[in-house]
């Protein structure tokens, strides 16, 4: 898949940091950051996106409402 | 060039003659870096090692006598009972009120006793925040007083998590052999649900405000460590002798 096209998503220089957001995308939920790191989120959830914080539980929580809604 | 920020973060029970191993095994990067790029150093206590009297103490810079939050209960004269210490029981100010009467923005999270929240120039999110009061899938409201200000109080419903909302993916890295745990005689589950439930909420509280609020100062406090130390320290190495050893 194409980040750009479907995330708007543009790469930075940026080294230090890098700030996960949530995006959707055929009834599948994303955390995508600056350096181009995608990761798919289940709706089990796992402790990696409860170590995110709020982010991260945005995200699962997204994920498990569309499997909700898929069921 | 940025302002400066300070992010006090609070770990109760945290020790290095645990963390150590793990930063030195690669386990703990994150930490490691900040040692190595910053001070380190081990925090003597103080007696006796009540949570509340002691990161009341932090919060200060007084002891116990001068700050009055001298452990986890305190007399009620209006009923002749007990209640848990709160706020109202520190006689003097904190390192937030301080910076906020500063005009500096300052947020706190969790720490412990902050219910209810006080009117500080930021966002104050209580130790009561965490706690699942009703069972999962009900309706579980926050005790009034929980966030200063209030308006901000159905960001922070939101960010909670249930001991319900859990799955294996989150018990199993803890609990590999959690599937053989007879759990209607054995509650130990409930307890590392309960505490990882708790650490994720106090955790989507203080990420939250970090990355959606202007702030100069901020604390956040998590008790998770200690908590499983409670429960689950008996079991760490060296073995201790008429333990089960399954």
């Amino acid at each position: 898949m194409s980040l750009e096209k479907n995330f708007g998503w543009k790469p930075t220089k940026s080294e230090g940091e890098a700030k996960f957001v949530v995006k959707e995308f055929n009834n599948e939920v994303f955390l995508v950051n600056e350096r181009g790191e995608v990761v798919e989120v289940s709706a089990k959830g796992s402790l990696a996106f409860l170590a995110l914080g709020s982010v991260g539980h945005q995200a699962w929580q997204k994920a498990q409402s569309i499997s909700k809604n898929n069921a | 060039m940025p302002k400066p920020k300070v992010l006090l973060i609070g770990w109760d029970a945290a020790d290095w003659d645990v963390i150590t191993p793990l930063m030195e095994s690669g386990q703990m990067p994150a930490l490691k870096k900040l040692v190595e790029h910053g001070m380190s150093g081990k925090l003597a206590t103080l007696e006796p090692v009540f949570s509340p009297m002691l990161w009341s103490s932090i919060a200060t810079g007084k002891l116990a006598d001068k700050h009055g939050v001298l452990g986890f209960t305190e007399p009620d004269y209006s009923t002749g009972s007990v209640r848990p210490v709160s706020t109202h029981s520190r006689k003097t100010a904190a390192i937030w009120n301080i910076l906020s009467h500063q005009k500096l923005k300052t947020n706190v999270v969790g720490w412990w006793p902050s219910h209810p929240a006080e009117p500080l120039n930021g966002v104050m999110v209580s130790n009561f925040y965490q706690k699942a009061g009703r069972p999962h899938g009900e309706t579980w409201p926050m005790a009034p007083g929980t966030v200063f200000p209030k308006k901000s109080s159905d960001i922070f419903k939101n960010l909670r998590v249930h001991p319900g909302d859990l799955t294996d993916e989150h018990i199993l890295p803890f609990v590999p052999l959690a599937s053989q745990v007879n759990q209607e005689e054995d509650k130990r589950l409930n307890s590392v649900g309960k505490i990882l439930a708790e650490a994720a909420s106090i955790h989507n509280a203080g990420t939250w405000l970090i990355e959606n609020t202007e702030w100069d100062f901020m604390a956040i406090y998590y008790d998770n460590i200690d908590h499983f130390c409670h429960g689950f320290m008996k079991y760490h190495p060296p073995y201790i002798k008429g333990l089960d050893e399954k």
